[in-house]
């Protein structure tokens, strides 16, 4: 297992946030920490769970519940170029289906996979909270709405290029 | 139609900028706040009783009530969290909340807490509105700078410490005891023991956003300016998003007690292909159940009108479905989502979720027999008496009233 650590700066924010709450509930602070563990290597791995094990004294097994049972970490990193397609009701009717294809067509993956070269990753999720704007998808994080299939493979030509310098 | 001077949200759709402190400040935002602190709670509170307002989240309680009640128990400290946990399909008025309206909220919540003597308040995020958060932050360290949140507010002696807590994904956390267990970092699960209903072993009290934002205006305009709006017993106003088959996808406020064919007609730009074309409308959010053409035609949005037809006001957000939307489908997808999002505390709503989807992904791929029909019914009706939290509830009500008005549908689709 390679190790693990927080930047300085990280780790700044992380003290930041476990003084957010009352003494003695460092605890709250561990999606916190996962999320910037996340920002920093692009997963949570299981390194750094033993990393914020240890500063927010949680057991590691508590925090391994945490990673597994909600949507928002990965134990394995993601690509370069995240992209989480919706699959909410209104996009459902607002073809999103297409949208999605055609993006998967284009980074040549399925959902739930990342690339071999590590350039593009997929994910699908219920719903992004961006039904007026259906069909819509998230990549690295941003929010795209009132897709096409071409709009959308636009969108993934740009964090392409941007990816490649 | 609301008039424009009657509007709270005056910037739900970002048309008159960000969520600077000088932009909302120039919007209105925080301009009472120095005279109605230098008021006793108890006068404020009389002011929202008078109000009428009720809360605009799942149980639609009048909030006074349900602040008299919290005031009385016992304790030294206490919580205000406000859950914007938006995650049920349809529902899209978080993102835009946070990003132009973000101290409208923060001054409801000081409002709350000044009322209920409450000292420390979290704003739990759903993890998925990161940029969101960003700008929600920001607003909070604005505030605090400018001295309205924090200690000794605008020289009151009124305090108030406001965090974001970014959660994780998870439809559970709508369930306030499931939402706690996830801020004190444990697996977000509804938590039925002596202390579940308490954050970090204090009482805490919970509010939906929206209730938060109509607050200032409540007290700035007066009771009787906000109990003049809407219709008797659904006083004031709401956030309606209408998204599907629509021509113009919106975000609006509107009076509660507004006919849903107005919203539909007069914000959204009608059905597409016209109201001939409507199938049904889900009036808020995939866990209320859908309405038919019939009913869509008189019902008015608000929650003992909709209440009577069997549904709900829920969220707030319509989804409307034309004709030419596959309504089995929409309903296999609905199934999915709560398959998905049962947290898999109790077994009725881990198992009944999973095989409500089994049986309506069976009729929807024309595998489907029509005694499985059947046997959704009884499902429905087991998982709903016997589901310990909401979520097992929110998931059968719209298979439930899918059969209710749309049996036939199903039929058609089985094999026999």
């Amino acid at each position: 297992m390679s190790a693990f650590a927080f930047t300085e700066e990280n780790r700044k924010k992380l003290e930041a946030l476990i003084r957010r709450y009352p003494e003695g509930r460092a605890a709250s602070a561990a999606t916190g920490a996962m999320y910037l563990a996340a920002e920093q290597e692009g997963c949570v791995s299981d390194a750094a769970l033993e990393a914020i094990s240890e500063i927010l004294s949680v057991p590691y097994s508590r925090l391994w519940e945490l990673r597994s049972f909600y949507g928002a970490f990965r134990d394995k990193p993601a690509g370069k170029v995240h992209v989480s397609f919706c699959r909410g009701i209104c996009c459902g009717m607002k073809k999103a289906d297409g949208v999605r294809d055609a993006c998967l067509a284009y980074m040549n993956i399925r959902t739930g996979e990342t690339r071999a070269d590590g350039l593009f990753s997929a994910e699908e999720k219920d719903c992004l909270g961006a039904c007026s704007d259906a069909p819509a998808m998230l990549v690295n994080g941003t929010l795209y709405g009132r897709l096409t299939p071409e709009s959308a493979k636009e969108i993934l030509k740009k964090y392409e290029a941007e990816a490649a310098c | 139609m609301l008039k424009d001077a009657d509007r709270i949200f005056t910037n739900i759709d970002g048309r008159s900028g960000g969520s600077s402190l000088a932009e909302a400040k120039a919007r209105g935002c925080w301009s009472g706040a120095a005279e109605y602190l230098k008021k006793t709670p108890r006068e404020l509170l009389e002011t929202v009783a008078r109000s009428g307002l009720r809360g605009r989240g799942m149980f639609a309680r009048k909030t006074a009530e349900k602040w008299s009640e919290f005031i009385k128990r016992p304790s030294a400290f206490k919580y205000l969290v406000v859950s914007v946990n938006e995650s049920e399909p349809g529902t899209c008025k978080a993102r835009s909340l946070l990003r132009y309206e973000a101290h409208r909220l923060l001054e409801g919540c000081l409002i709350a807490a000044y009322i209920c003597g409450i000292r420390r308040a979290y704003i739990y995020v759903r993890g998925v509105f990161a940029e969101e958060i960003e700008i929600l932050e920001n607003a909070i360290a604005e505030a605090e700078r400018a001295g309205l949140l924090g200690m000794n507010i605008l020289r009151t002696g009124a305090d108030l410490h406001l965090s974001v807590h970014r959660g994780g994904e998870a439809y559970v956390c709508r369930t306030d005891s499931a939402m706690f267990r996830s801020m004190e970092g444990s697996r977000p699960m509804p938590d039925f023991g002596a202390d579940g209903e308490k954050l970090f072993g204090s009482p805490v009290l919970v509010h939906n956003p929206e209730t938060l934002c109509m607050l200032p205006s409540v007290l700035t305009r007066g009771a009787d300016w906000f109990s003049s709006l809407g219709r008797a017993g659904n006083e004031g106003v709401r956030l309606f998003s209408v998204s599907g088959d629509v021509e113009r996808p919106c975000l609006v406020e509107e009076t509660l007690g507004i006919p849903m064919r107005d919203l539909i007609d007069k914000y959204a730009g009608g059905v597409i292909g016209g109201w001939q074309n409507l199938a049904a409308v889900i009036p808020g959010g995939i866990s209320t159940p859908c309405l038919p053409r019939e009913i869509c035609e008189h019902v008015r949005m608000d929650y003992d009108s909709l209440g009577a037809v069997s549904s709900g006001l829920g969220t707030g957000a319509l989804i409307v479905i034309g004709k030419s939307s596959d309504l089995v489908g929409i309903l296999r997808r609905i199934a999915l989502f709560f398959k998905n999002e049962s947290c898999g505390e109790c077994a009725v709503c881990r198992e009944g979720c999973r095989l409500m989807f089994d049986l309506i992904d069976g009729i929807a791929s024309g595998r489907g027999k029509r005694s499985d029909i059947g046997r959704l019914e009884r499902l429905c009706e087991d998982t709903e008496n016997a589901a310990l939290c909401p979520v097992g509830i929110s998931a059968v009500r719209p298979v439930s009233g899918f059969l209710r008005h749309f049996r036939t549908l199903l039929e058609e689709r089985c094999r026999d």
